[in-house]
């Protein structure tokens, strides 16, 4: 599998980039990452998805459904690709460090 | 994957058959593990794979491996020997009309193992080889197979053109299986199979994250309709247990919630099971140990349950194919005895023509609205003329406008078996194999499409939002449940779902 370096330290991912011990994720991880979705900058707005992803994550080892992720964080879905280009799964999933969602999606 | 540098980091050791890890995939063979490790490149574009294998034993596993599957299936051997090499199948596939590739013609893509066949199974080609067109395994062989066989979306549209009847899903079907004892199978569908085994659906869903979406959903529901509509879980003595498709936990809600609110009206009985919410089966696809647990992991719900009078299969087009055709072989005869099993379509149209939920279709007034046959739920499952019949009653006269072709016919619209991988390269793919689908939505330019399937779903919702959505994004994809749910007069019509884009 290959393999990123964020800060001198080296971290596993999988074909589509998605780190795949979510233990090492950290700020800095999370900013490594979003450049390679098309996220340059990362402000108040994106760390508040990203947190709460993060957190869900953490509590209930699946991504939130989309609606929810939505509905939470007072964004429509159109906010949501206009913040996370690629989209909710493929690009703000990623930059919070959660797995890449599998099955019919 | 490097198969020497997982072995020095202690990933996997030496003997990795014996891995800890992998025991979350045994098989129901006894001392054989099927479900290899080695996570072959992506399709898409096929990279040289460190030989997980030396080549004597490659040819070895290969042809134990082809002819215990002879053995079980004896239709693999009648479509292997039976074709006449007419060239009906040119005309009836998606993908080779798509990207114009030769070897993803349905005869030329089954030449890709018949070419083994020969070699290893009939006389003429061991003695006579390479004029007859037999040839012996090699590496570089299977990565042509495997490229090819994962480009077929087992939608069997070129079975209903073949004189012979031959069926090259079955072929592309047992293809897999051989390849996955070869160390070749696709990461997508391997992830998919390692999650069917641990949490009994497609997206590794647990039960706290389903109880906790449950509790969202039900949170919708009030908002939406003002009533307390539930949807129960585990609730061992209800008289119905519906199986959902696991996607309709997160991409789909619209689906759950009309289930939810046709049983609320109806005054049903009913629950899901947090053991197994997936009606959906991809071991129908390339793995038929998978197939068979997960079935049987439905079957042992019914067990729990004291008063249960059938189940009911979500909207799940594979699934059906599953249930209605390959269960009695695979899990036995006696399952038919055990319960009464149908699909949500059907039990739709039990409780609209008995009167039990009303409907009003003048709310769906001025909408265009298509189905997507989907192939496994019409081609292959029988599902033809039901949805058609339950959209005659929510629609309004001349709302409801047919594709061409239409019903067994239809195209496939690209996804078949999980052709949804998302990195640049796929999705170009993705594009070129829906390109006949998309030219039935531009000739027919409806409002909202009606898919009965969750790779359908996702897939169409590719096609419309993504791959051409320059001349289709105003099309909504729902599933059938969805409209028959809002269509209910209990409850107020949600407008906002269904405004124009």
């Amino acid at each position: 599998m290959p393999f990123i370096e964020v800060n001198g330290k080296q971290l596993e991912v999988d074909e589509d980039g998605f780190i795949q011990d979510p233990e090492q994720w950290n700020e800095d991880v999370a900013r490594y990452l979003a450049k390679t979705e098309q996220v340059e900058e990362l402000t108040e707005e994106h760390w508040k998805i990203v947190n709460y992803l993060h957190d869900y994550f953490k509590k209930y080892q699946i991504a939130p459904m989309v609606r929810k992720l939505c509905k939470d964080n007072g964004v429509d879905l159109k906010r949501i690709y206009e913040l996370f280009p690629t989209g909710p799964a493929k690009g703000a999933c990623k930059i919070a460090g959660l797995p890449k969602p599998t099955g019919c999606v | 994957m490097n198969f020497d540098r997982n072995v020095e980091k202690g990933r996997f050791p030496q003997r990795w058959w014996e891995d800890e890890r992998l025991k979350t995939v045994q098989t129901m063979d006894k001392g054989e593990k099927h479900l290899v490790p080695f996570l072959a490149p992506k399709i898409y574009p096929l990279e040289p794979l460190d030989k997980p294998f030396d080549e004597t034993e490659l040819e070895q596993r290969f042809v134990s491996a082809f002819a215990r599957v002879l053995a079980q299936h004896r239709q693999l051997k009648v479509y292997m020997e039976s074709c006449v090499k007419c060239g009906a199948c040119v005309n009836a596939c998606h993908t080779y009309q798509g990207t114009g590739e030769l070897r993803n013609i349905p005869v030329m893509r089954a030449d890709l193992l018949r070419r083994y066949y020969k070699k290893y199974f009939t006389t003429q080609g061991a003695i006579l080889g390479p004029i007859v067109g037999a040839e012996r395994v090699t590496l570089e062989g299977l990565k042509e197979m495997y490229y090819y066989f994962y480009q077929c979306s087992q939608c069997r549209r070129c079975s209903y053109y073949c004189p012979m009847g031959i069926d090259t899903a079955e072929i592309t079907r047992y293809g897999r299986e051989i390849l996955i004892q070869c160390g070749f199978v696709s990461q997508f569908h391997w992830s998919v199979l390692t999650s069917m085994w641990k949490t009994g659906n497609h997206m590794v869903i647990t039960k706290p994250g389903l109880m906790d979406t449950v509790e969202f959903l039900e949170e919708e529901l009030k908002e939406e309709t003002g009533v307390d509509i539930k949807i129960p879980v585990d609730d061992w003595d209800a008289e119905l247990l519906y199986n959902p498709s696991s996607a309709d936990f997160f991409a789909y809600p619209d689906t759950m919630m009309g289930v939810a609110k046709v049983m609320h009206a109806a005054g049903i009985r009913w629950t899901i099971s947090s053991d197994i919410i997936e009606t959906g089966n991809f071991g129908l696809f390339l793995h038929e140990n998978t197939m068979r647990m997960l079935n049987k992991r439905l079957i042992d719900q019914t067990f729990k349950m004291k008063n249960c009078a059938e189940v009911v299969l979500g909207e799940c087009a594979h699934g059906w194919r599953t249930w209605k055709m390959m269960t009695k072989t695979v899990n036995g005869e006696w399952v038919d005895k055990r319960f009464h099993y149908v699909h949500l379509v059907h039990k739709l149209i039990e409780l609209i023509d008995n009167g039990i939920i009303k409907v009003d279709p003048s709310r769906y007034e001025g909408m265009r609205v298509t189905l997507h046959d989907s192939c496994n739920n019409a081609r292959a499952g029988g599902l033809i003329e039901e949805p058609r019949y339950v959209l005659s009653k929510i629609l309004p006269e001349g709302s409801f406008i047919e594709m061409t072709p239409n019903r067994e016919m239809n195209w496939c619209c690209g996804g078949g078996t999980g052709i949804l991988w998302d990195d640049p390269e796929s999705i170009n793919l993705r594009v070129k194999l829906s390109r006949n689908k998309a030219e039935q939505y531009k000739a027919v330019n409806p409002d909202i499409a009606v898919v009965i399937c969750s790779i359908g779903k996702a897939h169409n919702t590719f096609i419309v939002h993504d791959g051409y959505k320059d001349e289709l994004d105003h099309v909504k994809i729902k599933g059938l449940v969805d409209l028959v749910g809002d269509a209910i007069v209990d409850f107020p019509f949600p407008k906002n779902k269904y405004a124009k884009s």
